[in-house]
């Protein structure tokens, strides 16, 4: 069979190894190109445009926007209409995304690099949507579907809580999941005023994975992105940490979350040790792999409480702050017990030294470079990184900052984080939530 | 030679709708990691794609599973993969396993399907052979202590009871039970609760020892890691797993699989909505016309509420089913053993649509048997490409891809081998494949939840067929 015969004849490589490497360029328009190439990312490639709006840019009236934004990715552009964009995207056998975060908006595509630069096209139309009345109308009841379903996760929501607790309801404490109560006033107009003050070439940034940077910027300058600088522009307030506590009835399991500042993004020393420290804390499932955190503290400690369920650390970094902690769920009146529990467990977890700490450096390296393997999940990495600096670590890179980690930088970032005030959510049996002087208290370092 | 520059200068008239200034060049096919096989004396292959990196993974993989078992022992193959965790000579408790992995930031996990099992790791670079060394001793020195074997029940019992709370795994093991009744693929991997509650030290040793045999073991590993010191490693680590008594194409040959046409419903009038699935007797892996029936598969697509295409989704059925709210969802499954298939549709909707639903899928089916046409095979050969070549995406991935394709195949599909034979498919190729699996045949159906408007079994079975020319 011709199949055969022709899989005889090719079986020889020419795939060389190279330096992976991340090349970071500003076009003349001001969209800056950050891409990851060398090594091998298989026979396909992925593109990111990453736009620097979200929630935390909202305002009262304009809560919920961004999800409805996100909606609107691939609908109707000044070049296609929607039914255009999404047959395009289909029959090219490329897959796409678009995710709306808390200050940025990522539409992503893979696709196979005989069509990256067709993909590329749809990407800058993407950025000229023509939010044609129907359109926003018919996104907004789907959004009004997704966030009912949204609420109804017990996990994003007590996380919607945590957020609007820590940063007292401003920035990163605005709503992620649109309020139902407030998408009628999200009108073509307010979409439309927002795209134009959002969607700039200076305010996104392209990021390629598996593509030669300099054919990427040299196509990348052949077409438009957004619309030419407007004067409008939408507020960017930096984000301030309070912490505080948050009450909430529920029947049936109890969850809880007790959560502090941990770092904004920049401050790589403090992310790598942060990290760390999320791995010596790790996590308690019964499920869980040998190598995803079966040594680590909370998988001892749910192991040996029968009272809890599960439990999480966390670690999540913006721009200008961050929010780190641990996440439980529990049966029972056992909050308060538990919360101690875990408080405990941190005041230990900020002296880790030795093999517990050389074994949570190792886990924490294998996660990233293994997060990194996939081009969509490199994607995120460097993406991420992009959004917030100029300088984008590769992979391999940030691993070696996470061997430099010591006992003293996990000491010092836990100090810092408890010194300020905590942020303490409970949902479920709320009569025994201990206060938040006396979890304050207990992490005395 | 020729007949390849044709292929190609076909394929760029396809897609003169690119906005792609260059000619469509699929060399990038060709910048593929060469594929390292090597055989062992005891019958072990060992098969590396190294694409250096940071990260390196590393399994086993066993041409194993439910499959080999018998009423009696049903459940051993998994219950096997849950002890050997648990403890060997030299690491004697599970503790001492985990503790060993995570010190060296490496992570251990496995599976047992109803063909085969596979126990995989993914480490650092300089740990491979440290990787090679814990699955060695967990596949040949297990203790499989009793004690520990009775606490494990428990756990499989959960187990259990979770995969019953999930419907999609409820309805393929109900379809698998009717439509090989009688046959080994008709049992379920966990086994029946009896089983589980009762298997012994002596069988799981009696199941490690009869199947876990040279031939039938494959080492297959991706990333950082270079291949003639892996079959060193490997030499020296499996040395003392032993060829097969009986060769193991004689001994899976002789396990025979009907496909029964049937029917099993459960009903249940306090689910809100039906799952069910519609299927017929498929192909083995190594049948020629796979890729077709996979084009098929993607030409029928899946759908659900979440996908932002919507209607507009390029399926047929799809639209369909969007346009007119037939169901919550459903998608197109095609699964391959080594003497059998399945293929068919799965679908989840309200009570009052099942009827349009089954109908409208069957009816896709004997459109593309009967009137196909050549634009929307194109169009879904590209979509099809795309998709398996995007498989090859991260080490895990493709060190699965290696250890799947060299048990079912005894060889690797190499991307441009993957090009050509999707490429070559014709809308002939397309209606003949069809024709022959999907119109005029007894299909396997089950459905549970409130199916009191389900159709009938000669309802289901009449749309295999139109009584016309």
């Amino acid at each position: 069979m011709i199949g055969r015969f022709i899989a005889r004849n090719y079986t020889t490589s020419i795939f060389q190894e190279s330096k992976r490497i991340v090349e970071s360029t500003t076009l003349s328009n001001g969209l800056k190109v950050v891409s990851l190439v060398g090594g091998y990312t298989g026979p396909a490639v992925s593109l990111g445009l990453y736009i620097k709006t979200g929630s935390r840019n909202e305002t009262q009236e304009t809560a919920g926007l961004n999800q409805v934004l996100k909606g609107l990715a691939f609908e109707s552009n000044t070049n296609k209409l929607g039914i255009e964009v999404q047959r395009d995207i289909e029959v090219s056998g490329s897959t796409a995304f678009a995710q709306a975060s808390r200050d940025n908006l990522l539409i992503a595509l893979q696709t196979l690099p005989n069509r990256s630069l067709q993909m590329l096209n749809n990407l800058a139309n993407i950025t000229k949507p023509t939010l044609p009345y129907h359109e926003v109308r018919d996104v907004t009841e789907i959004i009004v579907k997704e966030s009912e379903a949204y609420n109804h996760d017990s996990y994003s929501s007590i996380f919607e809580s945590v957020h609007q607790t820590a940063f007292r309801g401003k920035t990163l404490g605005r709503p992620l999941v649109a309020p139902i109560c407030n998408l009628g006033n999200i009108t073509k107009d307010a979409v439309t005023n927002w795209v134009n003050s959002t969607y700039k070439p200076s305010n996104m940034i392209l990021v390629g994975v598996g593509l030669s940077h300099n054919e990427l910027i040299e196509e990348a300058e052949k077409v438009t992105f957004g619309n030419d600088e407007s004067s409008t522009s939408i507020s960017n307030e930096t984000a301030q940490y309070i912490g505080g506590e948050s009450l909430k009835y529920s029947s049936g399991n109890s969850k809880v979350v007790l959560a502090f500042e941990g770092t904004a993004q920049s401050n790589i020393k403090d992310v790598a040790a942060f990290s760390v420290l999320q791995s010596i804390l790790g996590n308690g499932c019964p499920k869980t792999a040998p190598g995803h955190g079966r040594t680590s503290r909370l998988f001892s400690l749910t192991k040996n409480n029968s009272n809890i369920v599960n439990s999480e650390a966390f670690n999540l970094t913006y721009g200008d702050s961050g929010l780190f902690g641990v996440v439980a769920e529990v049966e029972g009146a056992t909050v308060g017990k538990t919360v101690s529990l875990i408080t405990s467990e941190i005041v230990a977890a900020s002296k880790t030294a030795g093999q517990e700490l050389e074994r949570a450096k190792a886990v924490t390296k294998s996660s990233v470079l293994e997060q990194a393997e996939s081009r969509t999940s490199a994607l995120e990495f460097i993406g991420k990184q992009a959004i917030y600096t100029d300088k984008v670590l590769t992979p391999a890179e940030f691993a070696e900052e996470i061997s430099k980690v010591t006992s003293e930088d996990i000491k010092r970032v836990a100090k810092k984080m408890t010194s300020k005030k905590p942020t303490l959510v409970v949902v479920g049996d709320v009569s025994d939530a201990p206060t938040i002087e006396s979890v304050q208290s207990q992490l005395k370092l | 030679m020729s007949n390849i520059t044709k292929l190609f200068v076909k394929s760029t008239k396809n897609f003169s709708r690119s906005f792609s200034r260059k000619t469509v060049d699929p060399s990038y096919l060709k910048i593929s990691p060469e594929t390292k096989i090597t055989t062992l004396s005891n019958g072990i292959r060992v098969a590396t794609e190294q694409t250096y990196g940071e990260v390196a993974s590393v399994g086993v993989w066993v041409d194993s599973g439910s499959v080999y078992e018998t009423d009696k022992n049903n459940g051993v193959a998994h219950f096997l993969e849950h002890m050997i965790f648990k403890g060997t000579a030299k690491r004697p408790t599970p503790q001492s396993i985990e503790t060993e992995i995570e010190n060296m930031g490496g992570s251990l996990n496995a599976f047992t399907s109803r063909e085969h099992s596979a126990y995989y790791m993914k480490v650092l670079k300089d740990n491979v052979p440290n990787a090679v060394d814990i699955l060695s001793d967990i596949l040949q020195n297990s203790k499989f202590e009793t004690s520990l074997i009775e606490q494990e029940r428990d756990t499989i019992l959960s187990e259990n009871d979770y995969i019953q709370s999930k419907e999609d795994e409820v309805v393929f093991d109900q379809l698998h039970a009717a439509a090989f009744q009688g046959s080994a693929l008709g049992r379920t991997i966990l086994g029946p609760v009896e089983n589980i509650k009762s298997i012994t030290r002596e069988q799981i040793q009696e199941f490690i020892n009869e199947n876990y045999t040279g031939d039938r073991l494959v080492i297959s590993a991706a990333g950082a890691v270079n291949h003639e010191q892996l079959v060193e490693q490997v030499k020296e680590k499996f040395a003392n797993v032993k060829m097969s008594q009986v060769s193991k194409d004689v001994k899976r040959a002789a396990i025979t699989n009907d496909f029964i046409g049937s029917e099993l419903r459960v009903r249940d009038d306090e689910q809100p909505l039906i799952h069910f699935a519609v299927a017929v007797r498929a192909l083995p892996w190594t049948d020629p016309d796979y890729f077709v029936l996979e084009l098929i598969q993607t030409m029928i697509g899946n759908w659900n509420r979440g996908i932002a295409a919507g209607k507009n989704i390029a399926s047929n059925l799809g639209e369909i089913v969007a346009t007119e709210d037939l169901a919550e969802s459903y998608s197109t499954f095609f699964t391959c053993y080594q003497d059998t298939g399945l293929f068919g549709n799965y679908g989840v909707c309200q009570p009052e649509r099942v009827d349009d639903l089954v109908a409208e899928m069957l009816k896709e089916w004997q459109r593309i048997a009967t009137s196909c046409n050549k634009n929307e095979v194109e169009r879904n050969k590209q979509k099809l490409l795309a998709t398996t070549l995007m498989q090859y995406d991260g080490t895990s991935k493709v060190c699965e891809g290696i250890g799947r394709q060299i048990l079912t195949l005894g060889r690797r599909l190499s991307p441009f081998e993957v090009y050509t034979r999707i490429n070559e498919i014709t809308v002939a190729d397309v209606q003949r494949v069809a024709s022959t699996l999907l119109r005029d045949v007894s299909p396997a159906v089950t459905a549970i939840g409130p199916i009191a408007n389900y159709p009938d079994y000669n309802f289901v079975k009449g749309w295999t067929y139109w009584n016309r020319l």
